[in-house]
Formats: structure tokens, sequence, C-alpha cells
């Protein structure tokens, strides 16, 4: 013991400020390297919606040049060049007559999990439900929530179920020019050509419009130009989960509700489903 | 007849003579020079060529490889030079940093280390010893390993951390070198020079009211900062985009020079040091921050008194000193604009008041309740955001307005023990060090105690812990402080 202690204090004596300002730096390295540098990174997957879905003044949806400037496939690399983030789906749904988009974007995620608060982190900032999500992809930023964290690919499509369905909606009083446009379509594709619905059936029948006469009775009457229309129409694919059935992600397909068409050059409003019906 | 223009000459002469005899008047001229080469470009390859070009006409100069690296690295500092990164850079470990930190660093890191590497490979340099002081640090060191490993936000308290570690370095640094006086010299000479340049750029924009458009100046805050704490109130930052911190630095460099007036140093000109009082105060009340007027306010006047105490000066020496007359005249004559900024001030109203530093104190200790080992560096200002609510800590998120706040929170109980027992030692040296004579070097040494003083205090006004450039002269001035007392 007594030789250890001489031993130590001839070191302690050898020993100058700057090894010991040296020794203080090599602690903190080697920390460095085994808790910062040698965590391990997870391949976890997260859908991002943007905008934010609170309505505030923050949160109207991005606009279409910017939308159009993500696509599948984009890249966000970290400054050692190392790919950190890609895109793997994009989905857009229009809002404003098109001019600005929803989105959701699934995104394969180089993320770190720190075991102390047992969350995941991407570039810095704690994934969880709820939080703001910043991606630097190359070509375009996406700014939105995280709605959705999994850890596989195959558990982000567990806890929904893909189905076909039947749609009926009807579009009350629709002008003649509307009726004429809608007779030539379809079928609605997205960007990607991906199939969005094919129309079945469009059956179109003259306006029937009720008000009150001179006596207080309510009537009915056939108006001379507007239609009355019901659209059927094929949706290859729609999600459902445990309470309803989502068509693009976001539009809830339950009788009662609105089901606007939006193509590209025609938008038929005044809509209620009066149908659905589903295949596996 | 006088022939004027031979005198001229000769006064010119005479100058350049001057310059030329001496390798420190060499080692200013080259350091002007430098900083002229900052008004030309902040292209960074251009930056990083005239470091390297500063580098090798120094050691031209002074043959001292040491020192040489040591005068750039002060440069480096004093003038943020570590934009190697664009603008949006974050660095892998830097997560939410603003981009102004990340700022400051990358020229200053290489230089570091270069001088590092070269002190352990030329060895005759060294001359120091271990101490119980070195112990503390290295609990500091262990616990803020300790505080950014349990960190909710370990990227940016990793990031904090490697700061920290840099600044101790400069304190191990400043301990190693300082024992050659010329190094001493050397440092507060640049600092001063920087802070005159400062003084002026601050007044130009105030009489400009605006940025001059200069490329030292910083383009974040174009309408001047703190603009919706006070609308109509421009308050030059010069090259640093936040008035206080300028103040702040300011200060410091205003109380030494007032310690060497009342020690009657001959450290410097008597003649400089009145115009650069004169300057540094013009540029203190413009910048109308109120924590750094109250600081520079107190420690002057404990300054005077102590000065007056232990028989350093008589009362009507005081009143011969030329400076006071502009100093008294100009606070009398912006007295209203005075006395309404500590007015608001006072007032529980808003923001950035007395009330705030009190709940950055309270949000602090709270923090260190829910992590006894603290938050990780740096990281007051994000956990705040998870752990209370807006009202709570007044809808602001900012690093805290108060050093004590800052180091419960992020080091928790025992790291701010620690922190504060390595300020005591510091200090408690100095003053119970019985070579504090009436020389020359005296002066400088309770000036430079005096500077570290102001700096705590103002720590305790603003969020200047982790603020590189003057947290770095800080750990210099405090390492040459512990070696010298």
């Amino acid at each position: 013991m007594r030789k250890l202690k001489l031993s130590l204090k001839k070191l302690l004596k050898k020993l100058s400020l700057l090894d010991y300002l040296l020794a203080i730096l090599f602690v903190a390295a080697i920390s460095f390297y085994f808790i910062f540098f040698k965590r391990n990174d997870n391949i976890i997957y997260i859908d991002v919606f943007s905008p934010s879905p609170e309505w505030t003044e923050d949160s109207y949806p991005v606009s279409r040049w910017q939308t159009s400037a993500l696509k599948k496939g984009d890249i966000q690399y970290n400054s050692f060049g190392q790919k950190i983030a890609e895109v793997i789906d994009v989905y857009k749904t229009p809002w404003n007559g098109g001019k600005q988009e929803y989105m959701f974007v699934t995104l394969r995620l180089k993320a770190t999990y720190n075991k102390n608060v047992k969350t995941y982190s991407f570039n810095g900032n704690p994934l969880s439900f709820g939080n703001d999500f910043l991606l630097e992809a190359n070509n375009a930023v996406l700014e939105g929530k995280v709605i959705n964290i999994y850890k596989t690919i195959e558990e982000k499509n567990a806890g929904l179920k893909h189905k076909k369905a039947l749609l009926t909606v009807r579009y009350k009083s629709q002008e003649p020019w509307i009726v004429k446009k809608l007779l030539q379509k379809t079928e609605l594709r997205d960007d990607t050509q991906q199939l969005m619905f094919s129309i079945v059936d469009i059956q179109v029948s003259p306006a029937k419009e009720f008000y009150p006469n001179w006596q207080g009775q309510i009537v009915a009457s056939i108006h001379p130009e507007k239609s009355d229309i019901v659209v059927k129409m094929e949706i290859p694919d729609v999600e459902c989960s445990e309470y309803n059935c989502f068509y693009n992600h976001y539009f809830p397909l339950a009788i009662g509700w609105d089901f606007p068409l939006e193509f590209g050059d025609l938008t038929v409003t005044g809509s209620t489903i009066i149908d659905v019906q589903y295949n596996d | 007849m006088i022939d004027y223009d031979h005198m001229f000459f000769a006064k010119i002469e005479s100058l350049y003579r001057h310059i030329f005899n001496s390798t420190l008047s060499k080692e200013i001229a080259i350091f002007a020079l430098f900083i002229l080469t900052n008004f030309l470009t902040n292209r960074l390859l251009f930056q990083a060529i005239i470091i390297l070009i500063y580098i090798l006409v120094l050691y031209f100069i002074n043959r001292n490889l040491t020192r040489t690296l040591w005068e750039v690295l002060l440069a480096t500092i004093l003038f943020s030079l570590g934009r190697y990164f664009p603008f949006k850079f974050t660095t892998p470990f830097s997560g939410e940093v603003e981009a102004y930190k990340v700022f400051g660093v990358s020229f200053t890191d290489a230089v570091l280390l270069g001088l590092l590497y070269w002190l352990k490979k030329s060895k005759g340099h060294i001359k120091a010893r271990l101490s119980f002081l070195d112990l503390i640090v290295g609990i500091i060191v262990i616990l803020s390993i300790a505080s950014s490993y349990y960190s909710p936000h370990s990227e940016i308290a990793w990031f904090n951390l490697f700061q920290l570690l840099k600044l101790i370095s400069l304190f191990y640094l400043s301990r190693i070198l300082f024992w050659k006086t010329d190094y001493a010299k050397i440092t507060i000479y640049f600092m001063l020079i920087y802070l005159t340049l400062n003084s002026f750029i601050m007044i130009a924009q105030k009489l400009h009211n605006g940025l001059l458009g200069l490329l030292v100046e910083n383009y974040l805050i174009k309408y001047g900062n703190y603009a919706q704490d006070s609308p109509g109130l421009f308050r030059p930052g010069g090259m640093s985009w936040d008035a206080n911190y300028s103040a702040a630095f300011l200060c410091m460099g205003f109380v030494f020079l007032v310690t060497l007036l009342v020690y009657d140093s001959k450290f410097i000109n008597k003649k400089f040091i009145s115009a650069m009082l004169c300057l540094f105060a013009t540029a203190i009340v413009i910048s109308a921050s109120r924590g750094s007027w109250l600081v520079t306010m107190f420690v002057t006047s404990l300054i005077i008194m102590v000065g007056l105490f232990k028989k350093k000066k008589r009362p009507s020496e005081y009143l011969k000193l030329k400076i006071i007359i502009p100093v008294l005249l100009f606070v009398l004559v912006s007295g209203g604009f005075i006395v309404d900024r500590f007015y608001q001030f006072a007032s529980e109203m808003g923001q950035s008041t007395i009330n705030t530093r009190l709940i950055h104190l309270k949000l602090g200790f709270l923090l260190s309740l829910n992590y006894p080992l603290g938050t990780g560096p740096d990281t007051f200002q994000y956990q705040i955001m998870s752990m209370f609510e807006p009202k709570e800590y007044l809808f602001d998120s900012t690093p805290a307005h108060m050093m004590l706040g800052e180091l419960l929170g992020d080091f928790g109980v025992l790291g701010t023990l620690a922190f504060i027992a390595l300020f005591y030692i510091v200090l408690k040296k100095f003053w119970f060090s019985k070579n504090q004579t009436l020389s020359s070097n005296a002066a400088v040494r309770t000036g430079v105690f005096c500077m570290v003083i102001t700096y705590l205090f103002l720590a305790q006004i603003y969020p200047l812990l982790f603020s590189f450039q003057i947290s770095a002269i800080f750990w210099i001035l405090l390492g040459a402080l512990y070696e010298k007392a």
C-alpha cells in the first residue's frame, strides 16, 4: 500500500498541468466515443402529416409548387454524406381547388434510441407522436407533425385493413355544363398514375327541388335546367381502422358524409354519400 | 518659423521606429492588419488562407510557435471566425442548436488543437503544478459527462459539453502560458483593441440608426435586437447581434481600465486609458443595456471605494481625473432615458425584467429537483419547454438569464457546488495573496480580478455561461488570475 502511495506521488510529481488537461480531454473523448458515437442507430419508419392538423394561422396546407417538389425516393443526407432519411411514400389531398395540398409522407429514418428516456431521436430531435418534424431532403423540405412511428414496414400496415369499396354518392342540383363534363369522366389517377377510383355508373335525372307554395304547403318541382346525379364508383384501395374506412388516407367513408369530386379540370360539390359496400 | 511638415514626418518616423523596434508592437500591427481583412471578406476559404498567412507572418516575427498560435487563437475567438459551416448547418450532435452558436467554433478548434499538440511536443515551455483546483475541475468534467449521458436532450448536451471542454482547455492554457508576462500583455491588448473597435462601430451604428453594411456586422438582426421589447429604440450591438452581449463585454473592459487608473498603473498610457474609458462609457450608455449599466456602476464604485479605503488615492485626486467630467455629462444628458429604462427593468410587466431572472432561478431549482445530475450543458432552455407551462417561463424559452439557475438546471446541485467551489478557490487565492504590492503588475492583477467579478455579476443578469466569446475571455482571465496570484 505504501509502495503504491509512493509510486502515485512520484507519478503526480512527474505530471505537468498540460498532462492533466490532456487527461481530461482524453476522458471526455473516450466518453464521447463510447456513449455518443457508439450508440446504435435503428432504421424505423414514420408518417408525417403536413401541415399540423390544428387549424391555426400556420396550418394552411402546403403550396403546390412545394408539394410537387417532394417526391418518392428523395433522400436527406447528413454533413458526412450518410443517408439518414428516405421518402418511401407521398400522398397528397388537394385543398383550395388544388392550389395547396395536404401531405402524408412515409419516411425511412436512421434514428437513435435513447435508453434513458426511451424515445427515438432523429438528427438530434426527439421523435414522438405529435412532435414537429423537419425533413430537409436533397430536393425539398417538409415541415409537419409525426403521426405514426413503426419499427418495421409490416407494422405500418398491421393496424389497417385494405379493402375495395363500392361507393354511391348523390350530387344535387348540378348545372348542365358540369353534368356534360362529368359524363366524359371514367376514372381518377393520382400523380404517380395510381388508380384512385373508377366510375361504374352515372344516373342523371332532372333536379327535384322543394319549396312552400302560396298556401304554405311544401311542393316538389322539377328544375328546367339543373340535374341530380347519382354516381357509383369503385375505389380499389381504402384503409379501414376499427371504426371506419378512409379514402386517400383522409376522407372518412360514412353514409351522410361529403364526397366532393376533384378532377384536375372539374370540381363537383353538393355531395352526400348514400351507400357504401366493401369487398375484402 | 516652425516647419510643420518636418514635425509631421518626424512624428511618423518615430511611430514607425516604435512599431518596428519591439516584437509586441509588430504583433499588434499585424493584428490590426488581420482585423482589416475581416472588413474585406467573409468567405470561409479566404478566411482560412488569411489565418494561415497570419500564423506564418507572426511566426516570422517572433520565432515562437506557441506564442503565435496563442495570438491567432485569441484573434479567432474575438472575431468569431468559426464559419466553415454554411448558415443552417447542424453538427452531428448539435440538434436544435441555433446557427449562431455553431458559428465561432471551427477555426478556433483547429488552432486550439494545433496549440495543444505543439505544447505537448515542446516540453520546455511548461512550468506548472497540480493543485486542489484540478480535482474540482475533474469533478466538473465527470459531472458534466454524467449529466450529458442522462440528459433528455442528449445531442444538444454533448455539443455543449464539447464547448465547455474548450472553455476548460482555455483555462488550463492560460495557466500554462501566463507565467511569461508577455502573454498576459498581448491577451489584454488584443481584448482592448477589439472592444475599442466594437465601441466605434456601436457609436457609428447608433448615429446611423441601423447597421452600417460592414462585413463584420451580424446581419441576423437588421432592425436591432429586442425591437419587440422597446419599439423605436435602436440598440446597437457592434459586431455582435446582441446589444446586451456587447455592452457586457465593454463593461469588463471599462472596469479593467478604471482599476488601472485608480492604481496609477503604467500598463497602458494614461491618455489612451481616458480615451478608451470615454469611448466605452458612451457605447455602454447607447447600448441601453440596463444590466451592464448596473454592474458597471456597482463595480466601478466598489473599485473607487477600495481605492479610498486602501489609500491608493485621495478623494481630491479623483476630481483631478478628467475622465469623470465627460462621463458625468453624458449620463446627466441622457438621464431621462436611463431612468425610463430602469423603471421598465424593475416592473413586473413584460419580459427581461428583474422578475425574469428570479423566475429562471426558480425554474433551475425545480429542474435540479427532478434531474439530480442536471439536464446537460446548456439544455435549460429546451427542458423548461417540456417540463413547464408556457406562462411559467413567461412564454419565452431562452437560456437562463441567471448563471445560478443555468448551473442548477444543467448540472444539478452537485455540479453547481463544484462550479462555485472553482470560482471561490480562484478568487480566494487572489484575495488572500500577499503580493498585492503597489507595482504595475499588481494593478493589472487587480484589474483582472475586477473583470472576473464583473463577469460573475453580469452572468447573473445575462446568459453568458455558454456565450463562447465572452466566456472564453473569462476562463482565460480566471486561469491567469489563479496562476498569477
